[in-house]
């Protein structure tokens, strides 16, 4: 295959259909990344993650016995795990959102809908890269800033009790 | 415990008592040095075009895996199996766009849609089955073109109208 080469960046792409692990994997190749390692679920996952520390994550959400939130739950979480801050990118066909409100809560980076497409997962992959997110450690939460980005025309109402609010 | 789970003495503390760490606090995907590279490849017309070969060359294997899939679906409805048939419908949506069979993936994401709003309440057994016999349809090549598009809009409107009647009735989860 043609095109420049990547060799040191290594993905880990979670996935229990072997026809999209497949896909995905064709399509990291496609991007010059030659280092991608597969799991069939979170559990699988979760040894292939702190064996090979990749560089970021392509993730299913349905998946049997460790589904897609509760691996990014355990990578968040986890003592054992090399880099609680890998970029996790949900690649899911449940649209559904409360369902994408529970994967953002898990610590979700990004959320890619099913069925794939080069533009739909290409952004996410430079959104990473180009855009990476602060993180929140609070009490029940530790992941990517939920909030995506501040309008500065935006003048309320504040959700969260410390937002700067400018007082006159 | 892990070294990059412990508080960052340089993070933000927040008046609530979380933390916001900085992205350029914690190891990024790549240095800065390679991420212009990088994302000048990603964007570039001739890994586009790469990537877009990729996915044409898996049509027919993905075509294979959703006649598959479909016929699992048709097994299931048989069987009035409700959480076999959110399986394979799952699958379907996830992998008929790239099998080139658009219409399906829309049919099978609608058939998911109604029964993840019916919370376990049960399903209407003509509008699944009108669901299995038209995904069969596109994916053998009976119906196509328009009359595929017009069947996936009737089948969206059929589950709103039974989801309302289901409502209605206060059915029980």
């Amino acid at each position: 295959m043609s095109g420049k080469q990547f060799d040191y960046l290594k993905a880990l792409v979670v996935e229990d259909n072997p026809h999209m692990r497949e896909l995905l994997r064709t399509l990291l190749n496609a991007l010059g990344i030659k280092q991608v390692f597969e799991a069939a679920d979170g559990t699988e996952a979760f040894v292939q993650l702190c064996e090979h520390k990749p560089d970021f994550v392509l993730t299913d959400l349905s998946m049997a016995p460790m589904d897609g939130i509760e691996f990014t739950k355990l990578v968040r979480s986890s003592e054992d795990v090399p880099n609680p801050y890998v970029p996790i990118i949900m690649v899911t066909g449940h649209t559904e959102r409360h369902r994408i409100e529970t994967a953002r809560d898990a610590g979700v980076t990004e959320i890619i809908a099913k069925p794939i497409t080069v533009q739909g997962l290409f952004s996410r992959v430079a959104e990473i890269v180009e855009r990476p997110r602060p993180f929140v450690r609070a009490e029940e939460f530790f992941g990517p800033d939920r909030r995506r980005r501040a309008k500065r025309e935006f003048k309320g109402p504040f959700r969260r009790h410390d937002d700067e609010v400018e007082l006159r | 415990m892990n070294a990059s789970l412990q508080p960052k003495p340089d993070a933000k503390r927040l008046p609530s008592g979380a933390e916001m760490i900085a992205a350029n606090a914690y190891p990024a995907v790549m240095p800065k040095s390679e991420a212009s590279r990088f994302i000048a490849n990603l964007k570039s017309e001739e890994t586009g075009k790469r990537a877009e070969e990729t996915i044409a060359a898996s049509r027919n294997v993905m075509r294979d895996a959703v006649e598959a899939y479909v016929r699992a679906l048709d097994e299931a409805s048989r069987k009035h199996d409700v959480s076999a048939m959110f399986a394979q419908a799952h699958e379907i949506r996830g992998l008929a766009e790239t099998a080139g069979l658009g219409v399906a993936g829309r049919m099978a994401n609608g058939l998911c849609l109604y029964f993840d709003a019916l919370d376990g309440k049960p399903a209407d057994k003509d509008t699944v089955r009108l669901h299995v016999e038209a995904i069969q349809r596109v994916v053998s090549g009976e119906d196509e073109g328009a009359i595929a598009n017009v069947v996936a809009e009737e089948l969206t409107s059929l589950v709103i109208r039974k989801l309302g009647e289901t409502r209605a009735l206060g059915l029980p989860g």
